[in-house]
């Protein structure tokens, strides 16, 4: 492989089956992967979905039926499917408590998987939060473009100022296309003028 | 008779110079989604769904099926020349083909996956085209037992045939369902888990849901593999010309393929990934080239090439003739229904034949737009894969946002987008297969109506289930699909114990 431009290169070739480490972008490895393994995955999942089903099965009490309503009400099927989720969490449960028993090696693509890299997915996470927070304030377009941006940088984009245009030229030709064309309504924020300049709405 | 007469008719409505145009755009946005990695044909129908709403439902549907056969072609483009298949169907392409990619016979595997893929998507449609009218007449034979009881059917062969273990089908599937509770009681008119909030009162919308998975989960999923993962494009060195020796050995893989995968995305069990691992351990058995799988076998490609095609067009019959989705895909195909306030099912090949086989006659059309698109021009759609990871997310994200908040204009939506693609990275990086907990969102609000409706009719007696032939059973048919498979692995293992004693 010859050196590539940083925006180009989204990593390393695995060919074996260990995944390669690469020492690029923002990106060192963490050891946190580490400790998914050891908390046991399977466990802690069950538990989160036992604790869902449990939400749903308290909810299903909290629904109320009318007296007059004498055939199955609007409790029923969330009992029954609340039920089926909080066996699969019990399932989940047990699976991870054998493993730990065992000390086995996590099933499933855990083990083919290399540690999660939480800087990328916290700011990737991040420009969907601030896209929400800046959409009705200023305006699709600039939320968009700085949703691409950020999201841009969680990938290891390094020009900053080029994916910022590339945002902008995305996010002004969606906004283009479909309020003038494709006929929906989309906050123009502090863009208005500019847009009522252009001709647009 | 009556059959291709209906289809004439549907000829008609698609050859439209409207509707051919729609047939194109479909194809072509299909095709791109499906060689793009990380986005799909079911994500691509869920962020057009508010721009369709309020148009022509046929050219929209036309457009719909165009994604939906697209998305099957590009994937194996991607399967075969980055080894990341584009989509879950395209699994086994993957293993052979980049195998022949990487020793420059990449124009080969790609030439036969898209003539094959016509070979199979046009045989299919011929399937669907026969099978449907005639399903539709059994259909109408269905009471809200039976109807339950289908459902029920499909819930556990998608469960037990997807993903990796039937537990974690099992665990996405009910959290499908259990978002589906969310909203008003359409029988009682009760408000369930609605916490309070107005905005929660009509549901979960299940386009939002297939957007967060699909979209914002996936982008989560990529960026938490960023920098440690990586793959490269390998180039095209050969002529996209099969030679004689490549015809040869690839129209029998094609054509047990087509008849392999048809019947098999027609069951509700659904899905296009069981076929194509049939297919492909099928041509191994039967090839004259055994030595060659595992390095690069054209038998490998076009065989499960030509199933997973014909497996996507055997899942639109369950789709249109019960209104039965077994695909993520078909799934919001039939959310599509809902918006235009069509129900799938016997009674639309009655009031709408113009939509049904005008939607039908585009398959054909599209299969041949397809072939025409991907064989020449693969050159340039190969291009697509240089787009940058970070454009190409960042832009996913622009559009997933941009699809979620012009459903309603509701920041609600959009936060409810981040929570449900926050769970749709849990699951995609502890492999929950999201497919299930789609088809349970959707088909969960039904099954529960067909419930209730049977159980009133009987007058709150649970034994119409068992008593009623189809319902009955459709129920066994689950019974075995959800404990066959244990019961087999079971057997085999303790015959593989037996056999170690004896040794």
């Amino acid at each position: 492989m010859t050196p590539t431009d940083p925006m180009t290169q989204q990593g390393n070739v695995t060919s074996g089956p260990a995944p390669a480490e690469v020492g690029q972008g923002p990106a060192p490895l963490h050891p946190q992967g580490r400790i998914w393994a050891w908390l046991n995955r399977d466990l802690l999942l069950g538990l989160g979905v036992v604790a869902l089903a449990a939400f749903f099965f308290i909810g299903a009490l909290r629904i109320r039926i009318s007296p007059s309503y004498a055939h199955i009400g609007p409790r029923f099927f969330p009992f029954l499917v609340s039920t089926g989720l909080g066996a699969c969490g019990i399932g989940l449960v047990a699976q991870g408590l054998r493993q730990l028993k065992a000390r086995a090696v996590p099933t499933g693509g855990e083990a083919a998987e290399p540690p999660i890299n939480w800087v990328s997915v916290a700011l990737a996470a991040t420009a969907v939060v601030v896209y929400i927070l800046l959409l009705d304030r200023a305006g699709f377009i600039v939320a968009s473009t700085v949703l691409f941006s950020l999201a841009a940088a969680s990938f290891g984009a390094r020009r900053y100022g080029r994916a910022v245009l590339v945002g902008f030229i995305l996010s002004f030709t969606a906004y283009w296309a479909f309020t003038q064309w494709l006929g929906l309504r989309l906050p123009a924020g502090i863009m208005r003028p500019i847009l009522l300049w252009l001709g647009g709405s | 008779m009556e059959t291709l007469g209906m289809l004439l008719d549907g000829f008609s409505v698609a050859l439209t110079l409207e509707n051919l145009l729609w047939a194109l755009v479909g194809v072509t946005l299909g095709t791109i989604v499906g060689i793009l990695p990380g986005i799909g044909p079911a994500l691509t129908v869920a962020l057009l769904l508010p721009v369709t709403f309020g148009r022509d439902p046929i050219g929209s549907f036309i457009m719909f099926a165009g994604i939906y056969y697209g998305g099957m072609y590009g994937g194996s483009t991607t399967a075969i020349l980055l080894n990341t298949p584009g989509e879950s169907a395209s699994i086994i392409t993957a293993l052979e083909g980049n195998i022949m990619a990487r020793m420059g016979r990449g124009g080969a595997a790609l030439a036969t996956a898209a003539i094959g893929s016509f070979v199979a998507g046009t045989l299919a449609t011929i399937g669907l085209t026969f099978l449907a009218p005639a399903l539709v007449q059994v259909a109408l034979k269905f009471g809200p037992a039976d109807y339950f009881a289908l459902m029920v059917l499909a819930f556990t062969t998608v469960t037990s045939l997807l993903g990796s273990s039937l537990l974690r089908g099992m665990t996405s599937l009910f959290f499908g369902m259990a978002l589906g509770l969310v909203g008003i009681d359409l029988q009682t008119g009760q408000a369930r888990y609605t916490l309070g909030m107005l905005e929660m009162l009509d549901g979960i919308d299940v386009v939002i849901v297939a957007i967060g998975l699909f979209a914002v989960g996936e982008a989560l999923y990529a960026a938490s593999r960023h920098g440690r993962v990586a793959s490269d494009v390998i180039p095209v060195k050969d002529s996209i010309w099969m030679t004689k020796e490549d015809w040869r050995r690839s129209v029998g893989p094609w054509l047990r393929g087509a008849l392999l995968g048809f019947p098999m995305g027609a069951l509700p069990a659904g899905g296009a990934e069981i076929p194509t691992f049939l297919s492909y351990s099928l041509e191994r058995r039967l090839s004259r080239h055994k030595d060659e799988f595992g390095k690069g076998a054209i038998e490998g490609v076009a065989g499960p090439e030509a199933a997973n095609n014909a497996a996507a067009a055997g899942v639109l019959v369950p789709l249109l003739t019960l209104g039965l989705p077994t695909s993520a895909t078909a799934a919001i195909m039939l959310a599509a229904f809902q918006q235009f306030g069509l129900n799938p099912g016997p009674l639309l090949f009655q009031n709408r034949p113009d939509l049904v086989w005008g939607l039908i006659a585009s398959l054909y059309i599209g299969n041949a737009m397809l072939l025409v698109l991907n064989l020449p021009l693969v050159g340039l759609w190969v291009r697509l894969l240089s787009i940058p990871a970070p454009y190409l997310y960042g832009g996913i994200l622009v559009f997933a946002a941009l699809g979620t908040y012009s459903l309603n204009h509701s920041w609600v939506d959009l936060a409810t987008l981040f929570l449900v693609g926050i769970v749709g990275f849990i699951m995609r990086r502890c492999d929950f297969p999201v497919a299930p907990a789609i088809i349970g969102l959707i088909l969960g609000p039904l099954a529960e109506q067909q419930l209730r409706r049977a159980l009133a009719i009987s007058q709150g007696d649970y034994s119409v289930f068992f008593t009623r032939p189809i319902s009955a059973t459709l129920l066994s048919i689950a019974f075995v699909a959800l404990v066959g498979p244990a019961v087999a692995r079971f057997i085999s293992g303790r015959r593989r114990r037996a056999g170690a004693a004896v040794a």
